[in-house]
């Protein structure tokens, strides 16, 4: 089993440490670092929990080895928000009551800050479409779409200067 | 998960090095997006995990000879939103962008689900029916084809020798004038898929010719629908029609009875998306 000197930018923050060869990315965020609003639950890559930015996609940290992020720049839930403010989709899922028990929140949420970047046009059908990385098993869905649609809108806004 | 060794090459050369040095013992990770899941339920337990996703040389997306040469390490996301793909191998472009989630487009790649060989897999499939090549190379360079078809033999199991590495996939310049279908079956958007059909016509002078026919899910691995496709050879449209909706071309499927369902009832599922999927390709309203 190799040990391997990993550096990588979590957050924005350089972070240096000495990982097992098979520890997952998951598990060295919440274990090694703290940042445990990234969440591990169905341990085979279907469920969403775990959603990070690898270099600005969202993956599923779950599916990485911590030594593959060596060099790269990962950003959790934790860094998601700016200068105290609350990210758009973040907002979004408070306003619309985009959660139940919030099990699964980061993870959508990660999942929505990228789509919402990619698609900023995005309707409820392809909205529904582009959530299927990820489950909640409160099963409330209608409100996450209306949180991601809402996000979107806001985002639209904002850079046409509304 | 069982501790292993992890190698990260940056290069083929090295790469292969690699293999040579650690034999039966390595196991090759490209995008992981199936392998992660098979390593920590410890279906797979190498020595030494050889990473890919730094080499480089092995991302690039080419024009070849009328065609394409894709990188084995190429990802979903990059196949399903490449000019290039879309213009000269625009199924593999779709299938690239119907495969799982946002997150495993990301990192998954095409080369992995060669080599991962699901007997349901998108990108296999397709293949299949747009007569790819598949380039290896070995441990001290030597270099070898292999069409696609003939390639899975088995469930999750292909032709490669360990050591043998997969560099690239050559997609070949497709009939003028052809028509494609792709059609996937899953319970949920984003699940592995049930079933995959995937299909290519080229009409000349009237008739078909060089049909093909693939299927994932009709068995322990994707391959070509042979009886279909000669019923197909020489056919008027009419013809392939009629064709289609016989019975006797599907009865050689033999999907693998789990817990989504037994086989008659599968038979009759792929059975139906292969005949939607020839209908997509023959213009025929679903």
């Amino acid at each position: 089993m190799s040990e391997h000197r990993v550096s990588l930018q979590v957050n924005g923050r350089r972070v240096t440490s000495e990982v097992a060869a098979q520890r997952l990315l998951r598990d060295f965020l919440r274990d090694e670092l703290g940042l445990t609003g990234t969440k591990g639950a169905c341990e085979d890559g279907m469920c969403g929990s775990c959603s990070v930015h690898l270099d600005g996609q969202v993956v599923k940290s779950c599916l990485l080895l911590a030594v593959e992020a060596d060099g790269h720049q990962v950003t959790t839930i934790e860094g998601l928000a700016r200068d105290g403010e609350l990210h758009p989709v973040q907002r979004a899922l408070i306003d619309n009551f985009g959660f139940q028990c919030g099990f699964c929140t980061p993870g959508f949420a990660m999942t929505m800050a990228k789509l919402i970047e990619e698609q900023p046009e995005i309707d409820a059908a392809s909205a529904q479409e582009a959530l299927v990385g990820n489950i909640c098993r409160c099963t409330g869905y209608v409100r996450i779409v209306a949180a991601l649609l809402d996000a979107a809108g806001r985002a639209r806004g904002a850079a046409d200067g509304r | 998960m069982r501790p292993f060794d992890f190698q990260a090459p940056v290069s083929v050369e090295q790469t292969l090095r690699l293999l040579d040095e650690h034999g039966a013992d390595a196991t090759l990770l490209a995008g992981g997006q199936s392998l992660m899941i098979l390593l920590r339920q410890g279906l797979v337990a190498p020595g030494t995990l050889i990473g890919l996703k730094r080499v480089e040389e092995l991302s690039t997306v080419e024009r070849r000879d009328g065609g394409l040469l894709l990188g084995s390490m190429v990802t979903y996301r990059t196949a399903a939103a490449d000019p290039l793909v879309a213009e000269r191998a625009p199924l593999v472009a779709r299938a690239a962008g119907s495969v799982g989630s946002v997150h495993i487009r990301n990192l998954g790649t095409v080369g992995g689900a060669v080599c991962h060989a699901d007997p349901a897999g998108d990108l296999p499939t397709v293949l299949l029916a747009l007569d790819a090549s598949l380039h290896t190379l070995r441990p001290g360079g030597a270099a070898a084809t292999y069409p696609v078809d003939g390639f899975f033999q088995g469930l999750f199991e292909t032709s490669l020798d360990a050591g043998e590495l997969l560099v690239s996939i050559g997609l070949p310049r497709q009939p003028e004038g052809a028509s494609f279908g792709y059609r996937r079956f899953s319970f949920r958007h984003g699940e592995y898929p049930m079933a995959v059909a995937a299909c290519r016509l080229a009409f000349e002078g009237g008739r078909y010719a060089g049909a093909r026919v693939a299927v994932g899910g009709g068995g322990l691995y994707p391959a070509r629908l042979r009886p279909l496709e000669e019923l197909l050879e020489g056919a008027t449209r009419d013809e392939a029609l009629e064709a289609a909706r016989t019975d006797a071309p599907f009865e050689a499927l033999r999907p693998i009875a789990d817990v989504r369902g037994g086989e008659a009832w599968k038979r009759r599922v792929v059975t139906e998306l292969i005949r939607r999927t020839l209908g997509d390709a023959l213009g025929e309203a679903a």
